[in-house]
Order: C-alpha cells, then structure tokens, then sequence
C-alpha cells in the first residue's frame, strides 16, 4: 500500500520464505517494489492484549521472525512509511504580539504539510503461529506514548510574552516544551530562546534589533577567513580545517531535503561556512566530527546562515566540554551513566560488567552527539528541544560572545592558532621530512605518545588522546582538565531552576487540571507524573534511597541530567533483548549501532521523562 | 536465534578522518559504494567466512578520538591502517598516530596497510610509492611471523570501484583463520582471489611473504 498524501495508496503482494529472507533483503524487495529511495519505517500488523489491530515496528531480523510467527492473516501486512518531511517554511520571528501585525514572510508555498507516507501490504503465504509474539516489546501502541500536551504553538507561545514581546516566563515557557515539543512552525523562534542567544529582559523589537546586529558581525567575521582565502593568505592550519569540515559536510546529513541534492547546494555550504567560522574563530575547540550533526538540525531549523550561527555558539558554550580533546566531560558522563545504569537496573549493569561492556563505550555516540543520530531527524528536533528545555536559561550576560576570547584576526594568515592542529601540522610536517631521510624511527622514540596503557579507565583516556609532548601545552590541558573536574560555579542557578521547574506547575496556564497533590512535592511534577504514569510501571522502580546517591542535576550528566535518563531509557528498552540472546560486548554495540535513527522518540521520552521526575522528586 | 557464536576473528580498522574507511568495510561487506556520514566511535559489521564468524570494528577517525580507538584495538587479531592515496599526510598519521596504539597493546596482531582512493590519484602524481608502503606495512609487523601470509601486508584499493578491497580481506582470513581447499570449496570460497592480485603486471614482481 502506497499512499502519497493526496494520492492512492498502492498495494503490492509478494512471496517471500521466512527461511531464506533477512531483514535486510525484506528491507531491499519494498525499497525496489514501492520504489523509495530514502529512508522509510516498516511496521507489521498484529493483536494486542485487547485483540486491537496495532502496527508494531519491524526493525531487525528478530521483529521479522515476531511479525511472520505472530502473522494474525494467513498473510503477514506490513505497512512502510516515508519518514515525513517538516517543511517549516516560515521566516519570521516574534517582534511583539500587537505592534507589527504581520511579520510573517513565507518564502515558499505552504506546502510543508505534506506527509507523504507509503504504505505497503506485503503477504507471505506462512503458516499461522502465536507463540513467540509474547516476547514482542509490548502492546502498546505508539499513541500510548505520545505526550498528553499537544507541541506548543503560537498562541501558547504568545502567554509567556508580554504586550511588548518580553519574555516573561522563562521557566513556564521551558516547561510547555518540555511536556509537548514544539510545533515546527513555532520552532525557529523558540529555538533561539532555547539555544541562550538572547540576553535576558529583551522586547520583541530590541531581539529584532539585536539579530540584525550579531548577523552583521557574524558576516564580519566569515569575511575575515574568506578574504584570506581569495588572497591565498590563509595559513596551512586554516586550510586544514577548512578541508576537514569540507569533507564532514559533504556527508552529514544529505539524505535529509535541506541538505540534498549535488554537493553545491547552497545549505551544505552554510553548513560548512558556519563550522569553519565557528573552528577558526574559537582555537581552542577548532573543529572536530561530531560537530556537523550538532549544528546541522540547528541549520535546518533556522534556515539562515547568521542566525544558526549565533544559535549554535549558544549550544556550543555548554557542549563544547564535549569535543575537547582531553576527553575529560566525556568520562564523567561515561561515569554517572554507569551509575545511573547501576542504581536503575542492577541486574542489566551486572550483565554489561560480566560481559566487560559497563564501561557503557557503546553510548559514545550518544552522549557525544546528544542522542541527536539515535532518532529519525525530525524525532531528533523533538527529542532536542525537550532535552534542552530540561536545561536552566543561561542568557548572555550583556550579549552573545560570537568569538573566544583568545580569537586573534592576524592568526589566521600569521602564525598557527590553535595548539591542537599547529601541533599536528608540525609534527607531521617533521615526520614526514625525517622519515624520508631515515632517522625517523628515534623521532618516534622520543615522542612516544604516552598511549601505552593495557588497562583502560579515565586517565588513559585522557592521557593517550593528549599526543602532545611539548610541557608547555600538556600543562595548559592538565589546567584546563581540573577545572573541568569542578563544574563551573553556576550551582545557584541551578539548583534554583530545578526547583523552581518543580514549584512553577500550578501557575503554568497549559498544565491539564488540578487534582490534589498528593504531598508537598506533588506541585508540577506531581501533575507530570500522573498525567505520564503507564498503567504498568516501568520493571525496575527507582528507590529513593539510591538515587539520592546521585549528583545533584548541576552536576548530573555535567550539568544536562535529562541526557543520562535519556540514555537510560534507551538501554533499559533494549536490556531483555539483549540480555535474552546473550549478547556480548561486540554485539551489544553492533544493535545499537543498528539502532541508529530508528528509536521511538515517543517511548524514549515518555520513559525518561517518567525516570527523570523520580530522579528530580528525590534531589 | 539461539546457536550463535562469538566471533571468532575482530578485525579493526584505522586511520585519519574521512580516508574511506567505512567504504572500504560497506565496498566489502554490502559490496555497494555509498556516501557514509562520519563515524562517531565505532561502527560494527559482522562477516560469515567459511565456517567463521568475523567482527570488523570500523573506528572514528579523528585525531580527538584516538583514545577510545586504543580501546577498541583490544583483542583484535588483525588491524586494517588506512590512509588516503591522494592525501600523503594520512599515510604519516598510520605512522605517527596509530602505531604507537597498535604496538602497545597488539602485539600479535597481524597489521594490513590500505591506501584507498587509488581511483582518484593518477600514478604518476602519487606521493607515496608502493615501496614506502610496503616498507610501512613490514615495519608494523616486525615480531611478528608473517611468512604465512598469502600476499605483501599492503594494498591499494578503490571502495569507488571496488578494486583490490575483497583481496584485503581475503588476505586476513586466510591468514588468522585458514581453512583447508576442501573447506574452502565447501564453503564455495573462490581459492584465487590472491593469485587474481599477484596476476597485475605492475605487482608481477612482488614476492611473497615476508621479506
């Protein structure tokens, strides 16, 4: 069955024998059959509990082997849908509610609600079987899952501005997205408020003001690096950097619309303008993977070049800790996940450590990345947006720094700027001289790149990522090392959001009606919790003793602890399958390597969303 | 579902950013030439050889991520060092950057140096001689015996199309898992594919073995 919004869907029978066929070659016959050339979900029909037709997700060989034994028609249907285009095509942004009646330039015609779905019947004429459909992920359907809020939208967002545009309920404003998401008409505006470029106490028209001129000095600095380009004045260091983000966006992403298409759409080549600016104006991030999957959903939300950037700068501010190259952010997230996992699910953590996989490397990605390549890319803008709303407001103090402090214009033709790819460039450069005159062998003897240790823990890492010999440097990344170590002194502000976001829910105008608290921490989260609470509890309940045992959320997860329940759940949804097939290390990291982009956005955050309330109920 | 085994063979593949390391995996395995996105980490692809079961670790290229690759590298019975033909400073980072890892805590482990691309550099503009690439390569396995090896540890692929990347492979197995002939037809295993490699005019000279 194929349906193309306003077209027919299409219908298509086949044969296939469940002995011979993976999933993968299933997955091949209805891309050739229905013709689709992106990506797309398969779903099969089966029976709840309650003998309801449901459509359950088909995503591995062991679905597959689900769906034909559990096959409740002679044949077995199975429904395939396009991942949906969101074309927000709205450029506009809120100057005030009342002032300038209408601000709102639609650049293409409204043809951004199209979802096309094909949907897809397939019959394999198999026997009938009911036994193993027990093992099945559950019965639920998907809706089950959806947030009772709907995505905010512009009149919501309007009740948290006042007459002249001023945000007036920060807190509100996050707490509305963080039950719903936001409606991807909405999400360009709401999404600058989210990133932190605004400093506070703002009308509508001084943000207006304000855009226009970070968009200039944004243009300014790009300039500085192009200008150097044209010339031929730029330094073997900028040109390196410029190549590696080259190469990176030239394949982030390019199945996504925005991004489609030959390798000069003028998107990729914002894209790679905005990482090069972003590298070559902070030396001491510069540019590293990773950071193309961060800005590209922030592009694709903004669709300007200037005004992505500045919200990038504001996400990076928190997540640059992440591509530093001592690691140190990294293992102790590594470290409170596995905490987490130990406090949550001892029984699954005590599986990863007889297997050696509790040091949880298989979340590399996600907590590199933020989760943003676990979910199809317009699940991920909604698992984004609730995970930042989950982050207490951190505006600029006076305005958004769009430079380091230490980004110096003559650099950029003079002499290297920054430590890690100077470093590279020379001792390479060195190298490669030596090695051809046959003395490198020593060369490599001196350095030897303090990577020698068998046993594997935090400071290894640490150590053995650092490839720097020079005193001079290892010292300025020891430094930076231990200030890491004691997270930024912010801790009032934090401590004072989280509680706020817990007092804040009676006066929050979207919070569906009031029945009584059932104790002094009900407030807020006691609504949340009814109004998510699953007839089931998840397996293992949270006791409050234990998770009193965790860092502060300040702290938590280096200060974003929503991530680590997000993580959490992803593993805790998969942690009998695992544990049933008897996976080990490699396998275990190979299904979630599989798992890329085919999460379900709605039961991971209706999981983590549940994990995180215990979590902020007992802090 | 049941019956399964652990792999018998991990088999890890390294070297700088964007050198096509994922191609040469997904050339190998899907054998389909496709844009991949970077690598965060490591990606995992598991290959049925003959009665075999084999794990390829595809790892993260960039330089900030050498030290989970040093983990990755545990208990790896053959690393695959890729470097990009057209690019001459990929080659110096197998030197600089993964030998050290590799020597520390493999030292059994049978190392095959890869340069990609071949499709994109013509032979006269090349930086890096075969030579230099095999000179590469045996330094790597010094210690270890490679007199049973099939073919020179060094290749020069194109995942583009497709040339010499099944040798790569092929090579490993038959190295850190031989089978008899009897197996291998049994298994419908082509037995020429190194000899098919040895046929090239421009490699009608390289010896085998170790040097």
């Amino acid at each position: 069955q194929k349906c193309d919004g306003f077209v027919q869907p299409e219908y298509k029978k086949f044969s296939i024998d469940p002995q011979i066929t993976s999933f993968e070659m299933l997955q091949g016959i209805l891309a050739r059959a229905f013709d689709i050339k992106g990506e797309f979900m398969i779903s099969y029909l089966a029976k709840d509990t309650e003998d309801q037709d449901v459509y359950l997700a088909m995503l591995s060989d062991w679905d597959m082997d689900a769906a034909i034994q559990c096959a409740a028609d002679p044949c077995l249907r199975l429904k395939v849908d396009l991942k949906p285009f969101e074309e927000g095509l709205d450029d506009w942004d809120v100057i005030a509610p009342t002032d300038i009646p209408q601000h709102k330039v639609s650049t293409i015609a409204d043809k951004g609600s199209i979802l096309y779905s094909i949907t897809g019947t397939i019959s394999s004429q198999i026997g009938r079987s009911v036994t193993s459909m027990q093992r099945a992920m559950g019965f639920r359907g998907d809706d089950d899952f959806k947030p009772c809020k709907p995505p905010m939208s512009d009149s919501e967002f309007h009740n948290y501005l006042d007459s002249v545009g001023f945000l007036l309920k920060p807190q509100e404003f996050r707490l509305g997205i963080y039950q719903g998401g936001i409606e991807a008409s909405l999400r360009r505006v709401a999404w600058r408020h989210l990133c932190n470029i605004y400093p506070a106490n703002m009308t509508g028209r001084e943000r207006f003001d304000y855009m226009k001129r970070k968009e200039k000095e944004y243009y300014h600095l790009r300039e500085e690096w192009k200008a150097r380009f044209s010339s031929d004045t730029a330094t073997e260091e900028v040109k390196y950097v410029a190549s590696m983000v080259k190469k990176d966006v030239l394949r982030t992403d390019r199945g996504h619309k925005f991004f489609a298409g030959s390798d000069d759409n003028e998107n990729v080549v914002m894209l790679f303008h905005i990482l090069v600016t972003y590298a070559l104006t902070h030396p001491d991030v510069s540019y590293c993977q990773g950071m193309s999957d961060i800005a590209s959903p922030i592009l694709v939300t903004q669709k300007d070049e200037a005004q992505a950037y500045l919200c990038f700068c504001g996400i990076m501010k928190r997540l640059k800790l992440n591509f530093m190259p001592d690691g140190a952010a990294i293992m102790l997230k590594f470290k409170h996940l596995g905490l987490l996992l130990q406090i949550n699910d001892p029984e699954f953590y005590a599986y990863l450590q007889q297997i050696c996989a509790h040091d949880l490397f298989f979340c590399y990605r996600w907590l590199l990345l933020e989760l943003k390549r676990e979910f199809p890319f317009e699940d991920a803008l909604y698992m984004i947006e609730v995970m930042w709303s989950t982050l207490p407001p951190d505006p600029p103090e006076t305005e958004l720094e769009l430079t380091d402090s230490d980004y110096n214009v003559h650099l950029l033709s003079t002499s290297p700027c920054s430590p890690t790819f100077s470093f590279q460039q020379t001792v390479y450069a060195k190298l490669l001289a030596m090695r051809r005159l046959g003395s490198a062998q020593k060369l490599v003897e001196d350095t030897k790149f303090n990577g020698h240790n068998e046993e594997y823990d935090a400071s290894t890492l640490t150590e053995c990522s650092i490839t720097v010999s020079e005193p001079s440097i290892k010292d300025e990344l020891k430094e930076r090392d231990e200030g890491l170590l004691e997270l930024e002194p912010e801790s009032d502000q934090h401590t004072q959001f989280h509680m706020s976001l817990e007092a804040s829910g009676e006066a929050t105008p979207p919070v569906a009606e009031q029945s009584t608290p059932k104790s002094d921490s009900g407030g807020f989260f006691g609504n949340m919790k009814r109004m998510l609470s699953s007839p089931k509890p998840i397996e293992t309940p949270v006791s409050n003793s234990q998770s009193v045992n965790l860092p502060s959320p300040e702290e938590f997860g280096c200060g974003n602890p929503f991530l680590m329940f997000l993580c959490l759940a992803l593993m805790l949804q998969h942690r009998d399958y695992i544990m049933s097939n008897n996976m080990d290390y490699e396998e275990v990291a190979m299904h979630f390597d599989k798992m890329v982009r085919r999460h379900n956005v709605h039961k991971v955050l209706f999981m983590a969303r549940q994990l995180y309330t215990e979590y902020l109920r007992t802090q | 579902m049941s019956g399964k085994r652990k792999p018998d063979l991990k088999v890890i593949i390294m070297g700088d950013y964007a050198v096509g390391k994922t191609s040469l995996v997904c050339r190998y395995i899907e054998d389909k030439f496709i844009k991949h996105e970077p690598t965060i980490g490591a990606a995992f692809f598991l290959k049925q050889w003959g009665p075999y079961n084999v794990a390829v670790w595809d790892t993260a290229g960039d330089e900030r991520y050498t030290g989970l690759s040093h983990f990755y590298c545990r208990n790896a019975g053959a690393a695959i060092l890729a470097y990009d033909m057209s690019n001459p400073q990929t080659f110096e980072s197998l030197w600089a950057r993964f030998m050290p890892l590799l020597n520390s805590s493999t030292e059994k482990c049978l190392k095959i140096v890869v340069g990609t691309k071949m499709d994109l550099i013509p032979p006269e503009e090349r930086d890096i001689t075969l030579e230099e690439g095999r000179k590469l390569a045996h330094e790597l396995n010094e210690g270890l015996d490679i007199s049973k090896l099939a073919c020179e540890p060094y290749f020069e692929t194109s995942s583009k199309d497709g040339s010499h990347v099944s040798e790569v492979f092929e090579c490993i197995f038959q190295y850190c898992l031989p089978l008899s002939g009897d197996q291998r037809s049994k298994f419908g295993l082509s037995t020429s594919t190194v000899d098919l490699y040895e046929k090239e005019p421009k490699r009608a000279t390289a010896k085998k073995g170790c040097c």
